[in-house]
């Protein structure tokens, strides 16, 4: 069993099958069009199950972020790495529109990156965020990531931009 | 846990990293288009990856078949209601050799598909202990 992430206000643990709810409601909602299985229960229900997949296939994935005292899902923070990507991503997405400019995505994504770092031992640890995505670049700059114009694409025919979290040591 | 099964050719389990490969070739090629394929590498990963995690979800899922002479692994299963498109022959045929009955027709974004149902086990193969 992993043990969860305890910080300030939150604590993150590995997606359950109970987070179901919050994610297909956010996948069914407007906010979603960014994630590419908006208002499709098929897809939202393959992009929960790969969430839940990854972490049985790695042994780490993205975090399920919730209130401490309250296991609401409120988010899904944390490592994404499919096999045929050029590096390992920190990802997020914030599922209750409630959550939103609380603060909890930073919060969780500060826990996520120094995770990654200093207990799976990644060399570097990159987002990568589509170019329209402002909210994601705005928390990107706010964690202190950096751009990497350099930095190989995922797919060149649809570039993204890539942000590189510095060690949570070299943090400012 | 996922339970393995070993069948007279195969060994049946849970899908892991190793497979990525060869289930990605499939995704991308051709082969795959009466399965909704082919698939962009993002979304071969997300369905990889669920594949894995319906397990955890359901308790049950499609196991990677490994065909015991060549370590190999081919291709994946597991439900006792199979969905298969009206052009997809293949399957249809294996769908009938298993006994299976179609139960209903329907149609999934213009493509018209087949849902058949397969019989309970006779008692003799009843029991697929995990290997």
């Amino acid at each position: 069993m992993t043990p969860p992430l305890v910080t300030a206000r939150l604590v993150l643990r590995p997606p359950a099958p109970r987070d179901w709810d919050a994610f297909h409601d956010f996948m069914m909602s407007d906010r979603s069009t960014a994630f590419g299985s908006h208002k499709n229960l098929g897809r939202a229900f393959r992009a929960f199950a790969a969430e839940i997949g990854h972490w049985q296939i790695f042994g780490y994935g993205m975090w399920a972020v919730t209130r401490q005292g309250d296991d609401t899902c409120l988010g899904l923070v944390g490592p994404w790495t499919p096999p045929d990507w050029p590096e390992r991503e920190v990802g997020w997405m914030i599922l209750s529109p409630a959550a939103e400019g609380t603060g909890i995505a930073t919060e969780a994504a500060r826990a996520a990156i120094s995770h990654a770092y200093d207990v799976l031992g990644w060399e570097s640890v990159v987002s990568y965020i589509g170019p329209e995505n402002h909210r994601s670049i705005r928390l990107a700059e706010k964690l202190g990531a950096r751009l990497d114009p350099a930095a190989p694409q995922i797919d060149a025919a649809s570039p993204v931009l890539v942000y590189r979290h510095p060690r949570p040591e070299a943090r400012a | 846990m996922i339970p393995a099964i070993a069948t007279e050719r195969l060994d049946m389990r849970g899908p892991l990293l190793a497979d990525y490969a060869h289930y990605a070739a499939f995704w991308r090629s051709e082969r795959s288009s009466h399965s909704g394929g082919p698939l962009p590498d993002w979304g071969i990963w997300l369905q990889f990856a669920a594949m894995r995690g319906h397990w955890e979800f359901r308790g049950f899922g499609l196991w990677t078949l490994v065909e015991r002479s060549h370590g190999q692994r081919t291709l994946r299963m597991g439900r006792i209601i199979s969905y298969v498109a009206e052009a997809n022959h293949r399957s249809q045929h294996l769908a009938e050799r298993l006994g299976a009955r179609v139960a209903e027709t329907g149609d999934h974004g213009g493509d018209p598909f087949r849902i058949s149902l397969h019989p309970a086990p006779s008692p003799i193969d009843s029991d697929p202990r995990p290997a």
